[in-house]
């Protein structure tokens, strides 16, 4: 049954298409604030005006895929395409914002592979779970993150999860 | 004596939100009340940033170049419950309060009552004050409380 209360983003492609990219300018508005660079400085770096970047800050509904790896790619950050499900198929909600992604992300241990994101889920049980696992420690170690093998879980993990953590 | 027009309210984003909504005061006999006609009459583009901040705001998001309220520090403390969304000069003013108090005291509601545009570098204090009274009004507090409880079914 459809809703009578649908989002404004529902109303067509470009409106959810100006949220999205709404939340991309934001984030690099914030990054922009991490490294104090001013919009003159950001517009400087990507060879182009400073009322280019305001006039996208102010209206990004026109930004391209292209320019946003630009923009992305001149402060040191990389953009990443996702899809999702989120239990609310008639958009009552919204998009989820792309800020939730990301922490979700850093939450995780900012995994870079699928081997380091089960690593890091087991990782993150609780020693008080009802899970067994055993970790193999040598090969789960990379040279940016410490391994720690002490956790002793109770009760069989998925065959994945024993699979990651044992490569 | 006149008869005064009646008040309503209208909420405009998901009433399904558990724990924020912005609403627009739609009907109200102050004639400065404006919103939903100067709101539906903003180019498409500024009404999408304002949707936007909308969203933005109801999840409790820190975008002061989109919005903010006023401290204690600033007009002598007298508009502490005013709020307001920026989009270039377009301005919108409005109120917050609790519309779902006692049941749900952690219920908070803009409601936006005037649009205006700002021409001068400080706020113009009029459109603080316009914000303020309708606050106040016991007629606009009853009807931010009968938008909530009408959806509830209540």
């Amino acid at each position: 049954m459809k809703t009578t209360n649908p989002h404004w983003t529902s109303i067509n492609t470009d409106k959810f298409l100006y949220r999205i990219a709404s939340d991309f300018v934001e984030q690099i508005r914030d990054r922009l604030d991490e490294l104090k660079w001013t919009q003159k400085r950001f517009a400087n770096e990507l060879n182009v005006s400073p009322g280019r970047i305001s006039q996208v800050f102010n209206n990004p509904g026109n930004l391209t895929l292209e320019t946003m790896v630009e923009w992305a790619r001149a402060i040191g950050m990389k953009v990443s395409i996702l899809a999702y499900q989120d239990n609310d198929p008639f958009n009552e909600f919204g998009p989820i914002n792309s800020e939730i992604f990301r922490r979700c992300w850093v939450n995780a241990g900012l995994p870079r592979d699928f081997s380091r994101l089960r690593l890091n889920a087991i990782q993150e049980v609780s020693p008080t779970s009802t899970a067994i696992l055993e970790l193999g420690a040598q090969n789960a170690c990379s040279s940016n993150h410490t391994y720690q093998p002490s956790v002793r879980l109770t009760a069989p993990l998925s065959t994945d999860a024993v699979i990651g953590a044992r490569q | 004596m006149s008869q005064e027009k009646p008040c309503k309210v209208k909420i405009v984003t998901s009433p399904k939100h558990t724990k924020r909504a912005v609403m627009f005061l739609v009907e109200h006999s102050a004639s400065f009340v404006n919103i939903e006609e100067a709101f539906c009459d903003l180019d498409e583009d500024v009404k999408d940033f304002f949707n936007v901040s909308f969203d933005y705001w109801i999840d409790s998001l820190e975008r002061k170049h989109r919005y903010h309220g006023w401290d204690k520090s600033e007009y002598g403390g007298k508009y502490t419950e005013c709020f307001v969304f920026k989009c270039n000069n377009h301005r919108l003013y409005g109120f917050l309060c609790h519309p779902k108090e006692p049941d749900d005291l952690g219920f908070y509601a803009c409601v936006i009552v005037l649009q205006a545009e700002k021409n001068q570098w400080k706020t113009d204090k009029t459109e603080l004050k316009r914000a303020e009274e309708m606050r106040q009004d016991p007629n606009v507090q009853a009807a931010c409380k009968k938008a909530f409880s009408d959806k509830e079914g209540k």
